[in-house]
């Protein structure tokens, strides 16, 4: 643990997510100093009326502040995502793609910018594809009218390596001039394109998941204890799994459907939260929220300032994830897990 | 009282595992079960928590509800990286809801169940740091904070060196007195059964089983019945009265 004082970690936690958002808000191709742009920021909070149209208003209002705010939700319900499925599952190897969610909503996504070639057919596609890959998912995993945690798993990774070979499949028939490259970047994952309506959709669902989760946070420190700890407590696992099932397959399938595939969020952030608060998910799951959170929005500042053409998201969250990743485990001598 | 009556139990596709076991506990009783490995002494603790049901036969217990059970598992399987304190506090779960955290009430409790085991100073000590005795003590209080009338618990003396197994058998002793419990433990050491208990299960497998008081259902005939192994108990006298061991005799 190496942030033991707990007021200060509560600051930097509330804290961080609102400064990096006002930092973001002036990075990018067209540079705003910071000046600039709180004036633009908050004279747009509080003073509706007085409105002078510039490009500097005009890219801050539009394009980036439903951009960042994306981002964040993003961030932050993928890492959350990661921190209750590794709890739940008592592994740390699992990301909230076990299941085979995200490939169940890429393929479905992949589909519809094959056929519709429209944004919206391609965030309702993927994201209702995402659900049955998790219909599919628990319908081989259940024997005997139970469902253990490996039967679910491994049936989580057979569903999402068959949606990963269709969407290889789709990627090999598709037009390798018009709509391979889209679909490609698409599944590196990008926030290009943002608007406030695709916001508006996501955000009142994916804000409802995390906060579900944030509150059932005591009951992932049980859950990962194992089944029939759980069941010496006088509570039911099934219905627990089910709770914490329910709100992550949401999130991600509506993260991919906006987003593409983003990998390694769910992964490193839960495991750099367990190295700075350790693993009680009371204090683990808002530390996974806030740092997935500015996580993500760093990384989109990076991929959209860096080059002229926008890097992809899922090669940034890989890079940068596995070299801060790989520091701190070294540092903690093996990660959280063994102890804490 | 607690009473299981006519109690059988077999896994899928195979034949009974025991049958016809009858036991009878007032409150404050102790009963340990005594058996050979895979006659089936942790599938009764498990029916009787509810994890399994008894394929046929009853339980009653005269508060009526099984939500009074607290289980204590065996703890060096368990792998928790939480504080004592937040591991008792689980044994609060079934009063807390879903959605929220334990309050001060609820801390409360745990800490005073501390304090009784004796353990009030590892409260802010990691469980997994904790040795195997000491686990065993947090488990133990973990269960009474969950304000359990019944407290099963499965093997709590292997994997602890000789000290901290009477040290054990000593507080669920105290704890059954204070608290008025059921208790109901599995052990492998005869030994265990004569010094805690006022009555004991014998579990031999399907054909032989045997429920009464500790002195007159453990003697030689009996453990050579379900262990096959010939013994003698001998007594011993010191200076605080006199103690039971069992000695198997090789040859």
């Amino acid at each position: 643990m190496f942030l033991r004082k707990k007021w200060l970690l509560k600051i930097l936690l509330i804290a961080g997510p609102f400064v990096v958002f006002i930092i973001s808000l002036g990075i990018g191709r067209y540079h705003i100093p910071i000046d600039k742009t709180l004036e633009i920021f908050f004279s747009e909070l509080f003073m509706a009326n007085n409105k002078d149209f510039t490009v500097e208003r005009s890219v801050i209002i539009n394009l980036r502040i439903p951009r960042i705010i994306l981002a964040m939700l993003v961030g932050a319900g993928l890492s959350v995502s990661g921190t209750s499925f590794q709890g739940m599952f008592k592994n740390p190897l699992v990301s909230p793609h076990i299941l085979g969610v995200s490939s169940g909503a890429g393929f479905g996504g992949v589909i519809a910018m094959l056929f519709f070639k429209n944004s919206w057919a391609v965030f309702l596609c993927s994201f209702l594809s995402g659900l049955l890959s998790i219909l599919l998912a628990f319908y081989f995993a259940r024997t005997k009218r139970k469902i253990t945690t490996l039967s679910l798993v491994l049936s989580g990774v057979i569903v999402g390596s068959f949606f990963t070979a269709m969407i290889s499949l789709v990627k090999f028939v598709a037009d390798p001039v018009d709509e391979l490259p889209s679909i490609v970047f698409w599944l590196m994952g990008s926030f290009s394109g943002t608007s406030y309506e695709k916001l508006s959709l996501v955000s009142i669902p994916v804000i409802a998941c995390i906060l579900f989760l944030f509150f059932f946070r005591w009951r992932i420190n049980i859950l990962s204890l194992g089944e029939e700890e759980v069941r010496a407590l006088g509570l039911k696992p099934e219905i627990l799994r089910w709770m914490v099932i329910v709100p992550v397959t949401i999130i991600v399938s509506l993260c991919v459907s906006v987003s593409g595939i983003i990998g390694w969020v769910g992964l490193a952030i839960p495991h750099i939260c367990r190295m700075l608060v350790g693993s009680d998910h009371k204090v683990l799951i808002p530390c996974s929220i806030s740092v997935g959170a500015v996580y993500m929005v760093i990384i989109d500042d990076i991929s959209r300032s860096v080059s002229s053409a926008e890097i992809p998201l899922g090669i940034l969250t890989a890079i940068i994830g596995i070299v801060i990743f790989g520091f701190l485990l070294k540092k903690s001598k093996g990660g959280a897990w063994n102890n804490a | 009282m607690l009473e299981i009556t006519n109690a059988s139990f077999f896994y899928e596709g195979a034949e009974n595992l025991f049958e016809n076991i009858n036991i009878r506990l007032e409150k404050g009783d102790i009963v340990s079960i005594l058996g050979p490995n895979g006659t089936g002494k942790t599938t009764f603790i498990k029916c009787i928590l509810g994890f399994l049901k008894f394929r046929n036969g009853e339980m009653h217990l005269s508060e009526n509800s099984k939500e009074q059970i607290g289980y204590v598992p065996q703890s060096h399987y368990l792998n928790a990286p939480y504080t004592s304190l937040e591991m008792v506090l689980m044994g609060r779960a079934k009063f807390i809801g879903n959605f929220s955290s334990p309050g001060k009430k609820d801390i409360e409790i745990a800490k005073k169940m501390l304090k009784t085991v004796g353990v009030e100073k590892l409260e802010n000590r990691f469980f997994n740091s904790l040795s195997g005795g000491e686990r065993q003590l947090i488990l133990i209080a973990r269960a009474l904070a969950s304000e359990c009338s019944v407290l099963v618990l499965d093997e709590p003396t292997s994997a602890l060196d000789f000290n901290n197994q009477y040290r054990t058998l000593n507080m669920i002793k105290e704890m059954a007195e204070e608290f008025k419990l059921y208790v109901i433990f599995t052990t492998h050491q005869p030994e265990h059964a004569m010094y805690l208990s006022c009555k004991t299960l014998l579990m031999g497998g399907k054909d032989f089983s045997c429920f009464g008081k500790t002195d007159e259902v453990i003697n030689e005939r009996n453990l050579k019945k379900i262990y096959g192994l010939k013994t003698k108990i001998v007594e011993i006298k010191h200076e605080n009265g006199i103690s039971k061991t069992v000695i198997p005799i090789m040859g």
